[in-house]
């Protein structure tokens, strides 16, 4: 019955389609670029919440110096 | 000590010409925030231990009299309390404090963050008052009133305004991972609480959702999943992306996978509300993406669970040692525990046999008590300390907390899967005559009693392990003394910005909080409105079942008494196209029967049976005086039943004084009650209810007195339960129409 009252609807199957494909091109955009990305940037931002805290020992490599 | 070599408040790429600057972060809101929180934490939590209990003593003096204690009243003000109470003020306790270290910068406004505070409290009084009061839409977890709908919606705007502000004044150029949870969190929940709230006022205090029925279904599933991944899952994990590396003192594991994790989740979060409708009326197309999203959410989620607990590579000897870094090494397990029973419950045959039962209530509860819970309390007992300058009063008792809280957890949890289980195969056996085995609902209820108890007691733990935090963290205020306004400095942020060569485009928008903004919503708007537009278009072209009419003023009146006794809580009205669903009740529900339903009310647990055929299957109608004494004591109709009574309906006279606005708002929103209908309304209530009242007192004539009742609520709640599943058993009848 869907069937038949969603063909009312021009072009209704594709709204499905356009969402998976939007997404495949967003999320292998975003895990491209990811994994292009410079790794001494990613060792700056990831630090980001450490630097406010004066007691932090933490290289970018995350290994603690004494 | 060794800072981060590499790294500057300026920034790479800025131009170095910038003076540092002394500012003071804002402790004192915190510290407000993380008040509330603690305190709704403990009465939400109350109040479920509360409604657990009511499952084992259905008849305990004290909640089987007073309407406001009842089981439907307050479990809404349990759900309430715990979402928007205690973990709200928890999300905001960790984004005012972790929003001004990232950003380097006081929040923009004082005056904002206090208004947001005083605001926020004072709608969870409000619910606190008029949920009891049976002040309900009758839309799980959007049951409060239009008023405060809109007090909502401004003290959001307000949070929304400080946060953007505050972000626009920043000191860092870089937006850091848990900012942009905090954006998205911040845009999804106004699309969702304005599109779920869109409801027509019918007085002060009431309301109904201009969505009826099927649509009014989707809407509702695509607010209430949604309000679980946008408002206890995304801001938690940007306070998991800043607390876990602050607790355990390292940078995120991968900064790469948060990213992915961030855009991945957001974007299909969004499309999995339909796996609460499946098998229902609702189109199969929209349930089959409901079920593909949600088996493909798995793969974000584990992605953020394991970017959380590899975090902590290298500091697993003090996980041993550390309560903080325990809970939330628990918090972030019971985060993909979750997170992977979420999609095997959305898959089509595993939840034909959970859906309806206790397993839910156990998925839920791992998600809230695990997740929410412990994160805020791994949060709670690392900031104190920090922000009062001292040390935590007792590692000890922290530790007798942690494990009084995981035993807590698993003894909710376990009795839970375990009635979930039993109950869902109870419902589906059949004999070898191909009867139903258990073909009296009360049996499959009374079998899991014992269920309840363990939960219970569960629940218990948890909350006495709440107390000694309560305890504990006073203990360690008292010790130091609040720093409410923590000096900090900070070079202030060059005006211009020299991007580096090669950046990659991602940076861009991480330096930039309205693109993020507009593309989160962009990518959330996408999944709502694939989902919803077809089915919206789809109401005019529905082929409409004629039979069914819109209900007769007294039937309306008691639909409204079925919503503000929380009926919906325990009773569902959908049935499944199961045999073992159709034996027990009667024909499969269509969407064509719901046309007039604002709002719906199919339920989502059946702690007592599916009333949608209550009144129309011959097999299930019962008299009008077995609802009156059923109503009154459920237990003198049904031996061994957990229902609570509801002898005030027998007592409250019905307030007809808005039937007339009732008629006319419905009619508003196209319920086709024929033009000045209203004038005859209030006539054609009471005809109906002397009908009922008569009908009674012939069936009792030992209770004389009856015929004298009319005017009683219970006539309307009566009237209401008779009609359902009337309609679709007639052809087009013209006696049914309101004419």
């Amino acid at each position: 019955m869907h069937k038949e009252v969603l063909a009312n609807i021009d072009g209704v199957s594709l709204f499905p389609v356009i969402a998976i494909v939007l997404f495949m091109i967003i999320f292998s955009l975003i895990t491209f670029y990811t994994f292009k990305m410079d790794k001494r940037k990613i060792g700056e931002l990831s630090f980001i919440p450490l630097e406010d805290d004066p007691t932090s020992t933490v290289t970018t490599h995350g290994k603690t110096q004494n | 000590m060794l800072q981060n070599p590499s790294s500057s408040s300026t920034s790479t790429g800025t131009v170095r010409q910038t003076q540092v600057e002394t500012f003071y972060y804002d402790n004192a809101i915190v510290r407000n925030f993380a008040i509330a929180s603690v305190i709704w934490g403990l009465a939400g939590m109350l109040v479920g231990l509360i409604v657990s209990f009511q499952f084992v003593l259905p008849n305990f003096f004290l909640w089987d009299e007073i309407s406001f204690m009842s089981f439907g009243r307050l479990r809404p003000l349990h759900t309430n309390a715990v979402i928007f109470a205690f973990v709200g003020n928890g999300i905001f306790m960790g984004v005012y404090y972790s929003l001004q270290r990232l950003t380097k910068a006081r929040m923009y406004s004082d005056v904002l963050s206090k208004l947001h505070f005083w605001g926020w409290q004072a709608i969870i009084l409000a619910a606190l008052i008029t949920l009891p009061l049976g002040i309900t839409t009758g839309k799980e977890y959007a049951e409060l009133e239009w008023p405060i709908d809109l007090a909502i919606a401004v003290v959001w705007i307000i949070f929304g305004l400080n946060m953007f502000l505050t972000i626009n004044k920043r000191r860092e150029r870089h937006i850091y991972v848990a900012i942009w949870f905090y954006i998205a969190t911040w845009v999804t929940v106004t699309v969702l609480h304005v599109v779920n709230s869109l409801e027509l006022p019918a007085s002060m205090w009431q309301s109904y959702s201009v969505f009826a029925g099927v649509q009014d279904a989707l809407v509702q599933w695509w607010y209430g999943h949604n309000a679980v991944a946008f408002f206890l899952t995304t801001p938690y994990l940007g306070l998991m992306y800043y607390f876990i590396p602050k607790a355990s003192n390292r940078p995120v594991y991968s900064y790469r996978l948060s990213i992915i994790h961030f855009w991945a989740l957001i974007f299909i979060y969004i499309w999995a509300g339909p796996h609460h409708l499946l098998y229902t009326a609702l189109p199969d197309w929209a349930q089959s993406l409901g079920v593909v999203f949600s088996i493909m959410l798995i793969f974000p989620s584990w992605g953020g669970m394991l970017n959380g607990l590899m975090t902590l590579r290298g500091a697993w000897d003090r996980v041993r040692t550390d309560p903080i870094l325990k809970f939330m090494v628990v918090a972030v397990t019971a985060y993909g525990m979750a997170t992977f029973e979420g999609p095997m419950l959305s898959i089509k045959s595993f939840n034909a046999l959970t859906h309806y039962t206790d397993w839910t209530i156990g998925h839920v509860h791992i998600g809230t008590l695990g997740w929410n819970g412990f994160l805020t309390f791994g949060v709670l007992y690392w900031l104190i300390p920090k922000m009062w300058k001292t040390k935590l009063h007792s590692q000890k008792l922290a530790n007798f907390h942690f494990w009084t809280g995981t035993l807590g957890i698993i003894f909710y949890a376990l009795p839970m899967y375990w009635a979930g289980f039993t109950q869902g195969t109870m419902w589906k056996q059949f004999d070898a005559d191909g009867f139903l085995v258990y073909g009296n609902f009360l049996e499959t209820v009374t079998q899991i009693i014992p269920m309840y108890w363990t939960r219970g007691l569960g629940g218990t733990l948890y909350l006495v392990g709440v107390f000694v935090m309560v305890y504990n963290l006073v203990a360690t205020a008292r010790k130091g003394s609040l720093v409410a306004n923590e000096k900090a400095s900070a070079p202030a942020l060059a005006k211009e910005y020299k991007s580096h060569q090669g950046e990659y485009w991602h940076r861009w928008i991480e330096r930039r909080p309205m693109q993020m903004l507009f593309g989160s919503l962009v990518l959330i708007l996408i999944g709502g409105l694939v989902e919803m537009i077809p089915t919206f278009l789809v109401q005019d072209n529905v082929p409409q079942i004629t039979a069914v009419q819109p209900y007769t003023p007294l039937e309306l009146e008691g639909r409204d008494i079925y919503i503000r006794e929380g009926c919906y809580t325990c009773h569902s009205q959908m049935i499944r196209p199961f045999r073992s669903e159709t034996e027990r009740y009667g024909e499969y529900s269509k969407a064509g029967e719901f046309v007039y339903d604002h709002p719906f009310q199919w339920g989502s647990k059946r702690t007592g049976p599916d009333l949608a055929r209550e009144g129309g299957n011959p097999k299930l109608r019962k008299s009008d005086s077995w609802h009156y004494r059923h109503m009154y004591d459920p237990r003198s109709t049904s031996d061994g039943s957990i229902m609570p009574r509801y002898s005030w309906l027998h007592e409250n006279t019905l307030d007809i004084s808005t039937t007339e606005s009732k008629i006319s708002t419905m009619r508003t929103l196209g319920v086709p009650y024929p033009e000045g209908y209203e004038a005859q309304a209030v006539a054609d209530l009471q005809q109906q209810a002397q009908e009922i009242a008569d009908r009674i007192q012939e069936e009792l004539p030992d209770s004389p007195g009856i015929s004298e009742k009319s005017d009683k609520e219970i006539m309307a709640v009566i009237a209401y339960l008779q009609r359902l599943g009337v309609d679709i058993t007639k052809t087009a009848d013209p006696s049914l129409s309101t004419k």
